[in-house]
């Protein structure tokens, strides 16, 4: 699925309700939300579909393989999906 | 950690089943940052397109709802500029129950794993940075 695939089922479903252009910029508001909210780090918690959280490394010194030379590596930052319960059991026993 | 995952970025989310986050570490949320929730994402429907409540809180639901299904049916979900939500099949496998140490199959499963954009990634990196520096 697509994301304007998505927008589609829901316009579908919500289409006695509501304009496909609001619909499409409620998913597209959902979106960005959820990336400022994972950026800012401030977590993101839906029940049952899951959570987002970064995980961290702190800086350090590494090494570029291909050359061997000293390289800065500063704090990185990388978001993570942990699914929640229902979707992991739901999605587990399908094949 | 290999130092080519900086690097080669997409090292890192090539395969999602292999682990990449030893040595990584999850910070304490401020306290003051609260947690968003559905409700955080309906109201911030609601501000800008003045729907009724109950209306952004079922839109936020079937958002969360469509992806799941999509997922139970098997199928790849794919939001172009936030993530890519993709379906692993895991083989049977030993493992132990942790509290009792007994040993115990862990079953044939499908497990969700998730690929953050390319966008995404560097949004959290950059902010990641500025509130480091």
């Amino acid at each position: 699925m697509t994301k304007s695939e998505l927008v589609d089922s829901l316009a579908e479903k919500y289409e006695s309700l509501l304009p496909p252009e609001d619909l499409e910029l409620a998913v597209d508001l959902i979106l960005d939300e959820l990336s400022e909210a994972i950026a800012d780090d401030r977590g993101v918690e839906i029940r049952g579909f899951g959570s987002f959280r970064n995980r961290h490394w702190k800086p350090r010194r590494g090494r570029n393989p291909k050359t061997g030379a000293s390289v800065e590596l500063g704090v990185r930052r990388i978001p993570f999906f942990k699914p929640g319960r229902e979707l992991r059991e739901a999605v587990a026993n399908q094949s | 950690m290999a130092d080519s995952d900086h690097i080669n970025e997409d090292a890192n989310a090539a395969d999602d089943s292999i682990r990449t986050d030893y040595g990584a570490s999850e910070e304490p949320l401020a306290p003051s940052q609260s947690k968003v929730t559905r409700a955080t994402l309906a109201e911030v429907i609601g501000e800008r397109i003045g729907l009724s409540n109950s209306l952004c809180n079922d839109l936020v639901v079937s958002f969360f709802d469509t992806i799941k299904q999509s997922l139970i049916a098997g199928d790849t979900v794919k939001i172009q500029k936030f993530a890519t939500f993709n379906l692993r099949s895991k083989k049977a496998r030993p493992g132990r129950n942790p509290k009792t140490g007994e040993e115990v199959e862990v079953s044939a499963r499908r497990v969700v794993t998730f690929r953050p954009s390319r966008k995404l990634r560097n949004l959290v990196d950059s902010r990641g940075r500025e509130s480091e520096s």
